[in-house]
């Protein structure tokens, strides 16, 4: 009786071991076979003139219905004395997160991160429109498309242009080459030699999500409160 | 029914077309004020005739408040000054005529791009005066983009 017991807790312990183990291990190998390509953007908003070559060819290309967008050049301005005065203009689109808060509150797995690109997207057909994506990211720049019912954003064009082996189509629009786009990972791609070469920040990474848009700064204007 | 409607359609047709055109041909034979202008108008038939907002009646412009006086021109020296990016007044020069009346405030309004361009760029880069309208005014998005590219871009 007691032996018995005894026996009955031992071998559940060590299947409980077992268990976890096989899953940790599990878990290590997976992470260790992705070993994909790791996409990010550079926005020179010294270079940028807004303007909105770049939204007006996101447009077109992803087929964005009017009334919603995936990109956005904000301006702020005008700063400095008339005629010497100057704006502002800073990219407002999917910041791509590594630690993405979209991706995490996503209850149908709709909302994903890429393995192979490292691109942040939706499955429109897993959607079911709760909109809880766009409630936390925090770059509110996820919206509703009118016309699939599903949370959209920007995707790096990886269903469109990138399949075709080309640039975002905002990066191919840009006339004053503000925007760069590349892989991370690869040390002798242009976007590692631009921002090595740049000073450059990234928007709201005391939040711990680690966006994969850079930007270069432009001139500063006044601090507004 | 059929027969009243029959005949009533071309009756109704022709008084339409009646209203629509009369005032068109009223507007032909009154020309404006500022096309009456014989000083200019004499040699510059072609090309100095107004049609836009600006040669409106009640605005009472003549061709002097934004070129210039006459003075000796064609054969002698004068201030006369067009506008176009390959005249030889300087933007800032062209840009101080249209600055006459429309204030810098105003235009900020109307459109940012006034603010970065005004001293640098001439108003007749983007804007006509002479035409009905202004081709500038209704660009498509995709247009106006194009539009900056022509100058700014990186080569």
């Amino acid at each position: 009786m007691k032996n018995s017991r005894r026996l009955f807790l031992k071998s559940a312990c060590a299947v409980v071991v077992g268990a976890s183990g096989y899953t940790i291990a599990k878990s290590s190998t997976e992470t260790a076979v992705i070993d994909g390509k790791k996409y990010a953007l550079v926005h020179d908003e010294t270079k940028c003139i807004g303007c909105d070559a770049c939204s007006v060819a996101c447009r077109e290309v992803n087929l964005v219905p009017e009334g919603v967008s995936r990109l956005k050049i904000e301006r702020e301005g005008p700063y400095g004395e008339y005629p010497d005065q100057y704006f502002r203009f800073t990219r407002k689109s999917c910041q791509q997160c590594e630690d993405t808060p979209c991706v995490k509150v996503c209850p149908t797995g709709a909302a994903y991160k890429d393995p192979e690109t490292g691109i942040v997207s939706v499955d429109a057909w897993k959607c079911v429109g709760c909109q809880y994506c766009i409630a936390a990211c925090p770059y509110q720049v996820r919206f509703i498309n009118p016309v699939t019912h599903a949370a959209d954003k920007c995707d790096f064009c990886k269903e469109t242009r990138l399949k075709e082996g080309r640039q975002p189509a905002c990066v191919s629009a840009c006339p004053t080459k503000a925007l760069t786009f590349g892989d991370l990972k690869d040390p002798e791609s242009n976007i590692v030699k631009v921002l090595k070469s740049a000073p450059n920040y990234r928007s709201k990474t005391e939040l711990g999500t680690r966006p994969k848009v850079f930007r270069i700064a432009s001139r500063e204007g006044e601090v507004t409160l | 029914m059929s027969r009243i409607a029959g005949f009533s359609a071309p009756l109704l047709a022709s008084i339409l077309m009646l209203g629509a055109f009369s005032p068109a041909v009223t507007a032909a034979t009154v020309e404006l004020k500022i096309n009456q202008n014989k000083q200019c108008i004499m040699c510059h038939k072609r090309n100095g005739k107004m049609f836009g907002l600006h040669a409106n009646d009640a605005l009472d412009l003549t061709c002097q408040n934004c070129h210039g006086e006459k003075a000796g021109h064609p054969r002698k020296a004068s201030d006369l000054i067009g506008f176009s990016a390959t005249f030889v007044a300087e933007p800032d020069v062209q840009t101080a005529a249209c600055l006459q009346c429309h204030d810098v405030e105003t235009l900020s309004q109307a459109d940012w791009t006034h603010d970065v361009h005004s001293n640098k760029v001439n108003c007749a880069s983007c804007h006509q005066l002479h035409p009905e309208t202004d081709p500038i005014i209704g660009v498509t998005a995709s247009e106006r983009s194009e539009m900056c590219s022509d100058c700014h871009s990186a080569k």
